[in-house]
């Protein structure tokens, strides 16, 4: 009697533990996604707003609030990481994005972002581009460029 | 016909010629200047060709006999950050569509912006130049392929007759916008001088060809839009005021030199999620003759127009249209008896009513092929210069179109 309770209470707690255990590592998975965005040393914002975030990717906000123009960087509509960007970052679509700049290159009223070819392309641009933002895996990250916190 | 032309010849070989150039001038740059000319200016193009087959009546040429190619729209466009308040934008277009374009090469907008005003919440500009006129959600890129959600836009709007009076204008437009964190308010307001020599426009306002010209007066547009920061839900509701006056020809028997006003209101919603995107549009517009001293001219009209448009993405480059747009030329007059008798046309000729399935393949980044199939009843907006005669058009007929778009 006294074995076997002994046992299904240490089945229950290995299995508490597994489940917990499970939930640490799945949901910081669901929160955060592992890009992080990064800008040019000499951007002086150490944090955006996700609005001004959106703002900056969808083309609308033009320069930095000491003056210098916002250069924004992305990789192709379909690496997985400009996806992951999008959806988890931006919390929009890369078809949604693509359409509000095409609205833009072809009515006259902006820009669109600058593509490149790789993520180590994203680094070398974003180190030598002045006023630059892009973003990468967190992985990747050195010490040319900066990681700006979102809100 | 139509605006006058930049070149008057060989214009679509230069205009390609000109696309390649820049093509390759893009590439070369590239790969050998300093990366800081390429992050101020930017060049983007696009070339598309359209089959058309009608059942009945003609759409952009002889498209009921064995079908049409005579639609053919390419453009080419460049921007330049000249600081980083200081913008400019031009863009040219050579547009073949039937007996209402020619393809002569365009200055579809030529604009000098200037961005007096930005905090990280708010902005505020002014827009010289040839401005694209704020109309409801497609009308500043009306021709350009990739922007439309179809072949044909929903034609109750965004139909060919008054197309050069809502292109664009020569103008001065201030544009504001405030964001908040969960979306931006934006407006735009502008006044200038649209272009209305076209005969289409005569048709569109007089139901004929008068011997004198219309001449533009100063005329307004403007434009408040709501969207959410990540565009989930968006907006718009534009209201525009387009003044023209009658030039008289001099010939006996003439109307007098009388005014009109053209005042059109469109209300745009769209709401966007991963798969698919609903769109609904409805306007109103008025149009008011005076001074004509003419029974027959002088009168206030206003017609009606309104679709409710479903997109799915069903596969990553395969997205299904679906479409219902309607348009009224005379409210007071849904069904076109009125009309029809006292201007001795068909009633079909003033009302529309247009079912369109179509599908849309993006093979690549640079092509992409589309199809879609309309069931039409009545002829309401059917461009006049392809049919001279309305009382030879017919009531119900059908529209297929085939396009391939190349962009970059």
């Amino acid at each position: 009697m006294k074995k076997s309770r002994r046992f299904k209470r240490k089945i229950y707690s290995l299995l508490g533990i597994i489940l917990l255990g499970t939930l640490g590592i799945v949901i910081p998975g669901i929160a955060h996604s592992s890009d992080t965005v990064i800008i040019n040393a000499s951007v002086p914002q150490t944090e955006l707003s996700k609005s001004t975030l959106q703002a900056i990717f969808g083309m609308r906000l033009r320069k930095w609030p000491n003056g210098t123009p916002i250069k924004v960087f992305i990789l192709s509509d379909e690496h997985p990481l400009h996806i992951e960007f999008c959806k988890l970052i931006l919390n929009a679509f890369p078809h949604q994005l693509k359409r509000a700049w095409n609205r833009l290159v072809y009515s006259g009223t902006g820009q669109a972002p600058i593509e490149v070819a790789s993520t180590e392309q994203m680094l070398v641009r974003i180190a030598t581009t002045s006023g630059a933002i892009g973003y990468i895996d967190r992985s990747l990250l050195n010490d040319q460029v900066r990681s700006i916190q979102i809100k | 016909m139509t605006r006058s032309g930049l070149y008057k010849s060989n214009n679509k070989s230069l205009l390609l010629g000109f696309v390649a150039t820049c093509g390759s001038f893009i590439a070369s740059t590239v790969n050998c200047l300093a990366v800081n000319l390429t992050d101020t200016i930017q060049v983007h193009g696009f070339a598309s060709q359209t089959f058309i087959h009608t059942s009945k009546n003609h759409f952009f040429g002889d498209s009921d006999s064995g079908g049409s190619l005579d639609f053919r729209e390419i453009g080419l466009n460049g921007s330049m950050q000249i600081t980083a308040d200081l913008h400019i934008f031009g863009q040219l277009i050579s547009r073949r569509a039937g007996q209402s374009d020619d393809g002569d090469i365009q200055l579809d907008y030529g604009v000098i912006d200037y961005n007096f005003y930005s905090q990280e919440n708010s902005r505020a500009s002014l827009r010289l130049g040839r401005v694209k006129i704020p109309y409801g959600f497609y009308n500043e890129t009306r021709d350009v392929p990739v922007t439309r959600p179809s072949v044909f836009l929903p034609q109750s709007i965004y139909f060919e007759r008054t197309r050069n009076l809502t292109l664009s204008a020569d103008s001065l437009l201030f544009a504001g916008a405030y964001r908040t964190n969960a979306g931006e308010v934006s407006f735009e307001f502008g006044g200038g001088s649209p272009n209305v020599d076209d005969a289409d426009i005569e048709h569109f306002v007089f139901d004929k060809d008068l011997p004198g010209k219309l001449r533009e007066d100063i005329s307004y547009a403007g434009k408040i839009q709501y969207q959410e920061n990540n565009e989930r839900y968006r907006v718009s509701l534009t209201r525009s005021q387009l003044n023209m006056k009658y030039k008289q020809a001099g010939v006996t028997g003439e109307p007098a030199p009388g005014k009109i006003n053209f005042t059109p209101w469109i209300a745009s919603l769209q709401i966007n999620d991963e798969f698919w995107s609903v769109t609904m549009e409805y306007a109103r517009r008025k149009t008011s003759l005076d001074g004509f001293n003419n029974t027959q001219l002088d009168r206030t009209i206003t017609g009606e127009s309104y679709y409710i448009q479903g997109r799915y993405r069903f596969l990553k480059s395969l997205e299904a249209i679906i479409r219902y747009d309607v348009l009224y030329q005379d409210i007071e007059d849904r069904s076109g008896t009125k009309n029809a008798l006292t201007r001795e046309k068909p009633r079909h000729n003033y009302f529309a009513k247009d079912w369109t399935v179509g599908l849309s393949w993006t093979i690549n980044r640079h092509i992409q092929l589309r199809s879609e199939i309309h069931f039409i009843d009545g002829t309401g907006w059917l461009p006049q210069s392809d049919n001279p005669d309305a009382n030879e058009t017919q009531r119900r007929w059908r529209l297929f179109a085939l396009s391939a778009t190349y962009s970059f």
